[in-house]
């Protein structure tokens, strides 16, 4: 029982972290720990997954239940008849703790076995009423004079949105990859996932494709469009495609 | 895990009574410890292969968003813990006292100036704060720190103004209700008589065992790890699958749809903080996508309650602080960010 309970402690401690470590690691030497945070950070997270096994593995010297505070329970609460309560608390101080454990080493081990996946296209789907601002104020997209040439879909869907001068763009050559989304004029979206720092702060980036595009494409199926931008008399742009090909997913499926 | 009464034995007995033949040499120990790493990264490497497209597609966007937080987290936490073992085992026992102003007000100012000079991001400052806590910081105090470090920070007012430049006042409410909240709540949480009942009994526990381990700073520093990890780990990975649980399961366009109204706006984008999970370090420029939709009010009152009090950082919390304190903490953060906003909204 001890003895267990002692392994158990190892486990959602050092364990889950070192189950985390080794994800990260491996993700990290396959070149796929960008599915889940930013370039910029890499090096960050293998560093301290490193360590963190390192350590890890130090500590297996230290005999199992070293860390376990024994002795703390020379009773609080057990004056003045607040038994029963301390015990109540403390069975469901234990059912916490098991609940919570289970759903903690549950969660690590989907990591640890499934393999990674990018976020889904019903997901961009759900969140297509928010807008990716990655130009905070730039005056030259705003006012049509950036250099469009290195462009993805979330720079583009930042200058459809906040261009001043719209007709500045028009005639702009494209080549853009993405997934496929529906729009809700009716019709097809480029959209693309957006992330700042790591997958919880994605957000969808989408660009109307306008002529050329047949309806034979599913949502969340990844195209390669080529095209020019048009801008219309009302101003708003759309892109207007000379081809469209189905790829495979990219290796790297955000735009940071 | 509190009871049990044959616990009570002194530790090197009852290791002693358990497997007296079965004592391992250090190099055996740590051989396992190699082996079963070795084991987790052929598990990573094969086991996927089985599985290709084992998950609906909504419950693999949560594992993925949850994962996503959790590889970025846990080096933020692994340096949180590490330097709390440094001020729990390698400072002298009355540095902090010495260090530190007595008059309660100034010693919680410079308190929550800390986060200036310490390198760790939210996450990591849960294991940091315990680690003072261990070294005779009182409760109120770590919880000014806990509180002010997220927003005071460099790197915070870095990507802060990059995102907003000094438009609307944003960057100043940001740091300036930061600084407040924190010492408002310091300040409440110090009228306590007893500090001590701040605490979960668990904590108060581990405080117990460290003032009296044995051993070289060494070995104090491993068990140290140790013991911080099994605290904070949980927590950590429940925060992160609440936030990545939330994240596709409330439909966020509901949310978003209240858009300008001056009050319900400022509610929305605080229920939204609390429930996105998104690190401090970056959370400005998250904002920034809704600034065009929301009120300048309820961007700064996303900024301010997000880094405090979402999901993970309450589970982190959980760990050292009762429910009832944390209940107490969320109510301050999130009326004075409300009325910070709506004073933005108002008068800006």
């Amino acid at each position: 029982m001890l003895r267990r309970r002692a392994l158990a402690t190892r486990w959602l401690g050092v364990g889950l972290a070192s189950v985390i470590s080794v994800v990260t690691l491996g993700l990290g030497f396959t070149g796929r720990l960008t599915l889940y945070v930013s370039p910029e950070t890499v090096w960050f997270a293998c560093l301290a997954a490193a360590v963190t096994l390192i350590i890890a593995i130090w500590s297996c010297a230290l005999p199992l239940g070293a860390e376990d505070d024994h002795g703390h329970d020379h009773g609080h609460s057990h004056e003045r008849g607040a038994d029963a309560a301390a015990s109540r608390r403390r069975t469901w101080g234990t059912v916490a703790t098991v609940t919570g454990g289970v759903i903690a080493s549950g969660v690590v081990l989907a990591a640890l076995v499934l393999p990674p996946a990018s976020l889904s296209a019903q997901l961009a789907v759900s969140r297509a009423g928010e807008t990716t601002a990655l130009f905070a104020g730039a005056d030259d997209v705003t006012l049509g004079v950036a250099d469009t040439t290195t462009f993805g879909v979330g720079e583009w869907a930042s200058a459809f949105a906040t261009a001043t001068r719209p007709e500045a763009y028009d005639g702009a050559a494209v080549t853009l990859t993405g997934f496929v989304t529906p729009r809700d004029a009716g019709g097809l979206n480029l959209t693309r996932m957006v992330i700042t720092h790591c997958v919880i702060d994605a957000q969808p980036a989408s660009l109307p494709l306008e002529g050329g595009v047949d309806g034979s494409y599913a949502t969340g199926q990844w195209i390669e469009v080529t095209g020019t931008v048009r801008a219309d008399d009302d101003g708003t742009l759309r892109i207007e495609p000379s081809a469209v090909k189905k790829v495979a997913e990219p290796k790297d499926p955000y735009e940071y | 895990m509190t009871s049990a009464p044959q616990r009570s034995a002194p530790r090197a007995d009852a290791a002693a009574h358990r497997h007296p033949t079965r004592r391992l040499s250090a190099s055996a120990l740590l051989a396992i410890g190699a082996g079963i790493v070795a084991v987790l990264v052929l598990i990573d490497v094969f086991a996927p292969a089985l599985f290709p497209k084992a998950l609906p597609a909504r419950a693999q966007d949560g594992l993925t968003l949850a994962l996503s937080v959790l590889i970025e987290a846990l080096p933020w936490v692994i340096l949180g813990v590490v330097l709390s073992i440094v001020v729990q085992v390698w400072l002298p026992a009355d540095a902090l006292q010495r260090w530190l102003p007595r008059n309660a007000w100034a010693r919680r100012a410079v308190l929550s100036l800390l986060g200036m000079f310490i390198p760790v991001c939210e996450c990591g400052n849960v294991p940091f704060a315990r680690g003072l806590m261990m070294r005779g910081l009182s409760p109120s105090d770590a919880m000014t720190f806990l509180i002010a470090a997220p927003i005071v920070n460099p790197i915070v007012i870095l990507t802060t103004h990059a995102a907003f430049g000094w438009d609307g006042g944003i960057l100043v409410a940001r740091l300036v209700g930061g600084f407040v909240i924190a010492n408002l709540i310091g300040w409440i949480q110090s009228l306590r008589a007893d500090q001590q009942t701040m605490l979960t009994e668990r904590f108060v526990a581990t405080c117990e065992h460290v003032a009296h381990e044995p051993g070289t700073p060494m070995q104090r520093s491993l068990t140290q790890f140790l013991i911080e990890l099994r605290a904070v780990m949980p927590a950590l990975v429940i925060g992160s699958a609440l936030a990545g649980a939330v994240q596709v399961l409330v439909p966020r366009d509901v949310l978003l749809a209240i858009g300008a109204n001056p009050v319900l706006s400022i509610i929305a984008m605080v229920a939204l903080a609390m429930t996105v999970a998104i690190c401090s370090n970056v959370d400005a420029f998250f904002a920034l996508s809704f600034a065009s939709t929301f009120s300048s009010g309820a961007i700064i009152a996303f900024l301010l309650v997000g880094p405090l009090v979402d999901v993970k950082m309450l589970a982190l919390m959980r760990t050292t602080f009762t429910g009832r304190v944390l209940a107490g903490v969320v109510g301050v953060v999130v009326l004075a960010a409300c009325a910070i906003g709506l004073g933005v909204n108002v008068f800006g």
